[in-house]
């Protein structure tokens, strides 16, 4: 019987002794919490992008609560979340259309050569630093993926031909990889957009066809073709109006090297088959 | 003397995570980015010195009073998990953003068993109860220098062109290995 009272008192003293100091510690040091912080949180996508301005997601939903946000702040949730929170905070949300990432550059490796071989960090911004970069087009997508490591939600991935692929059932459009292009060649576009631009060279016709078989020569010919005189050319881009385009795709047609696209996922990393192009 | 001695010996020579292989999962888990390494580091480190010292209290004063020296493993761990409790609260009243960084792994230092280890070490060696405390800081700066070196390490291997086969886990396996062979070079140093 003493064999069983050593034990239990030695042990029941030390529990006791710990458990006391863990009382005091909870009173002095709770931290006092909305609850609808903790929901809100939960509704959120969790993967703290930051492209709501708040640092994470639990500070998104603090300044939620505390009303310095609104509900459609979150990007990466998009309509749906921001709906949910606004009904949890019983507050009216207005959202927009939801937005994808988008690659405003059709040159991979097929398209363009590089003007010089490049060895060292496989980053774009490092790549960028060393004259500019290996790309012979100085305002083409680089290849090197910087885009595809910062987005949070790997929906960037890079193909063989070296350009991002953007994978809209993952891309949240929190504009992440928008910052992370050096080139700026990442924008969001939502399904407004039909036709895409998918050059963002700003060198003259002949300049663009001597690094890339994919870019844009500044023909016009899209301007002329547009039977809802929907496109201008600013400078040696084409810019198309989103309210008149009716998504006729003549011009995405008519371009000699097939640099205006489909807005379509499935449109967007397509290799040309146009003989001019390749 | 022998504190310094016993300091050095728990954080280079007989370094936890490289010659003791303990701790291993905070090592690679918590060592992405050095700033977060650095606090697990420091949150490991208050935990081992307050195991170090209540530990032997608990050895000296109620086990080897009551001569129940066989409920020391379950006794240690209580004492361990409530250190790791108020760390935790003290962590989360304080500093908000570091305590979401450190997520699941803060809890988990209750099961590192560098802690654990810590503790029985120290009992095995006699030490007395500043010895302990000494001891038990070595061992947590050791920890902490351990993990650093490595986040310093996985920061730059970001950038590096690994082997797709090797990404990941396996070659920052591959580090912890080296890193243990180069702290390999300690030893011999000092003998207590």
């Amino acid at each position: 019987m003493s064999d069983l009272i050593a034990p239990i008192v030695s042990m029941g003293a030390i529990g006791a002794v710990l458990a006391l100091i863990l009382v005091i510690a909870d009173r002095k040091l709770r931290v006092k919490e909305d609850q609808r912080v903790e929901k809100i949180q939960e509704l959120l996508p969790g993967s703290n992008c930051g492209a709501c301005g708040a640092p994470g997601c639990r500070q998104f939903a603090e300044q939620l609560v505390s009303g310095e946000q609104s509900p459609a702040g979150c990007m990466a949730g998009g309509p749906e979340v921001a709906k949910k929170i606004g009904s949890l905070l019983g507050v009216e949300v207005k959202v927009g259309l939801a937005q994808k990432a988008r690659v405003l550059c059709l040159g991979g490796n097929l398209e363009s050569q590089p003007r010089a071989q490049y060895e060292g960090v496989r980053d774009c911004q490092a790549v960028t630093l060393q004259s500019g970069g290996d790309k012979s087009c100085v305002y083409g997508c680089l290849g090197y993926g910087s885009c595809a490591r910062a987005c949070p939600f790997d929906a960037i991935e890079m193909t063989d031909n070296g350009l991002p692929f953007v994978d809209d059932f993952l891309c949240t459009g929190c504009e992440i990889c928008v910052a992370a292009c050096p080139r700026h060649l990442m924008a969001m576009k939502t399904e407004e957009t039909k036709i895409l631009v998918g050059c963002s060279s700003l060198e003259k016709g002949k300049a663009v066809k001597q690094v890339c078989a994919r870019g844009c020569i500044a023909c016009k010919l899209c301007v002329k073709v547009c039977p809802q005189d929907a496109i201008v050319m600013d400078g040696n881009l084409p810019v198309i109006d989103d309210k008149k385009c009716d998504d006729c795709g003549i011009c995405v047609e008519k371009c000699p090297t097939d640099s205006l696209v489909e807005n379509l996922s499935n449109q967007l990393n397509r290799v040309s088959e146009k003989k001019k192009a390749v | 003397m022998k504190l310094i001695l016993i300091f050095i010996s728990a954080s280079l020579v007989n370094n936890f995570v490289f010659t003791y292989f303990l701790g291993i999962c905070p090592f690679v888990g918590m060592s992405k980015r050095v700033e977060t390494a650095i606090s697990m580091g420091m949150a490991t480190t208050f935990v081992m010195t307050l195991t170090g010292g209540i530990t032997w209290l608990i050895e000296t004063y109620i086990l080897d009073y009551f001569g129940v020296a066989y409920l020391r493993y379950v006794a240690y761990i209580i004492v361990i998990a409530s250190l790791v409790q108020f760390v935790e609260m003290y962590i989360r009243k304080t500093s908000p953003n570091l305590y979401q960084t450190l997520g699941i792994f803060l809890p988990l230092i209750t099961t590192n068993c560098a802690v654990l280890g810590l503790a029985l070490f120290a009992i095995l060696r006699d030490y007395n109860f500043i010895e302990s405390i000494a001891y038990g800081f070595g061992a947590g700066v050791g920890f902490t220098i351990a993990i650093t070196i490595m986040a310093g390490i996985r920061e730059e291997l970001r950038f590096s062109d690994v082997p797709k086969a090797m990404q990941g886990p396996a070659i920052t396996l591959m580090v912890a290995g080296l890193l243990a062979l180069a702290f390999m070079g300690f030893s011999g140093f000092l003998t207590i």
